[in-house]
């Protein structure tokens, strides 16, 4: 055998599972034999080191326990955001927030203003008629603008005079209770 | 006067109490003398807190006890003991998570073993080094820990070894070997590529 024994045949050989071809190349290498005697020296420290007493722990308790606490807090934050989620998932159809009723869709709102606009522009680029003031556009503009909102203004004042609306909500439920804050206080 | 248990304060193994004790008694007290350091050894080797190593070291004689009234001597009690220990920590180091999450690091008190004293080879290995090769040895994965344990420092033959593991002999010795690569690079020796 002639190549040189690898880091894990030196090991078997120290204890006493190599071959009888490495044993025999240890024997006639001197290289081979002082890796191996490197490799039996450290076998002995590192036995003899952990066949006597355990030595203390060179880590910083208080560090580590810092770390802990980190990650305790960590997975308690995660689980409060957990059970809200859950909770929120699984509300009753029925409690979502009143809505305004009388307030008008997003694509109604798109609408009117669409209509203004084309009004406006109507009557700015209007060569056939006679030309208005630029003022005056304006006032019909926000005069009709105006009047369209009237019903949302007085839904929305009736609404904020009557108080809180309480028919429901992510976190309350149709009799008005917070079922999340009872959960944890 | 008929055979008795062990008189109490009368430590086992003196005198008084082995005129007393039955002869199968006498056989758990060898047992328990032969074999204890051994357990006690394996524990501290694969749990990081020594308090739990000992608990377990108990649990594992007591067991030899149980046995020892079942069986007698009819079992070859090294490797008995060493399954049965290495089992045992295996079970604490599961069961164990949130006791040693609560507790602080352990830390191991040189007086507990100031009865042992240290070998010469032992006073030649400075503190630092001591300690540095117990960390490496800490921070192998459990398996090796198990196979560099049983096959080096207890000296048990391959088969065995993978006999109480669980193992192959392939597999003890190439765990074996990781242990002893990790170990020594580890440790900055001068041996390990």
């Amino acid at each position: 055998m002639n190549r040189c024994l690898e880091e894990r045949a030196l090991l078997l050989a120290a204890i006493g599972d190599g071959r009888a071809e490495e044993r025999a190349h240890l024997a006639s290498c001197r290289s081979c034999s002082g890796r191996y005697a490197q490799m039996a020296g450290d076998l002995d420290v590192i036995g003899n080191a952990l066949r006597g007493a355990p030595t203390r722990l060179a880590s910083a308790p208080s560090s580590h326990h810092a770390d802990r606490w980190w990650v305790a807090g960590l997975a308690m934050a995660a689980t409060v955001t957990l059970i809200v989620a859950v909770q929120w998932l699984r509300r009753p159809a029925g409690t979502e927030l009143a809505r305004v009723s009388a307030a008008p869709s997003a694509t109604a709102r798109s609408r009117d203003v669409s209509a203004d606009a084309e009004e406006v522009s109507a009557a700015m680029f209007d060569t056939a008629s006679e030309r208005r003031p630029s003022s005056e556009i304006f006032d019909v503009a926000t005069r009709d603008y105006g009047q369209r909102l009237t019903p949302e203004a007085a839904t929305l004042q009736e609404a904020l005079e009557a108080g809180p609306v309480c028919t429901g909500g992510r976190f309350i439920d149709g009799d008005c209770n917070d079922y999340v804050s009872a959960l944890f206080f | 006067m008929g055979a008795q248990p062990f008189a109490i304060g009368i430590a086992p193994g003196t005198m008084a109490a082995t005129a007393q004790v039955p002869a199968d008694r006498m056989d758990y007290e060898q047992l328990y003398r032969d074999h204890r350091p051994q357990v006690l050894r394996i524990c501290r080797l694969l749990l990081a807190d020594p308090d739990e190593a000992d608990d377990v070291a108990q649990e594992v004689l007591l067991k030899l006890l149980n046995e020892h009234r079942a069986n007698g001597n009819t079992i070859a009690w090294r490797p008995w003991l060493n399954r049965v220990t290495v089992n045992a920590c295996r079970d604490r180091r599961r069961s164990g998570w949130w006791k040693r999450w609560r507790s602080q690091p352990a830390e191991f008190e040189e007086s507990e073993f100031a009865h042992r004293g240290p070998t010469p080879e032992q006073q030649a290995i400075g503190e630092e080094t001591r300690r540095a090769i117990w960390e490496a040895f800490r921070r192998l994965p459990a398996r090796q820990r198990e196979v560099f344990a049983l096959r080096y420092l207890e000296e048990c033959s391959t088969e065995e070894t993978a006999e109480v593991l669980g193992l192959s002999t392939g597999s003890v010795k190439t765990h074996l070997f990781r242990a002893v690569h990790q170990l020594r690079a580890r440790l900055g020796l001068r041996g390990a590529s």
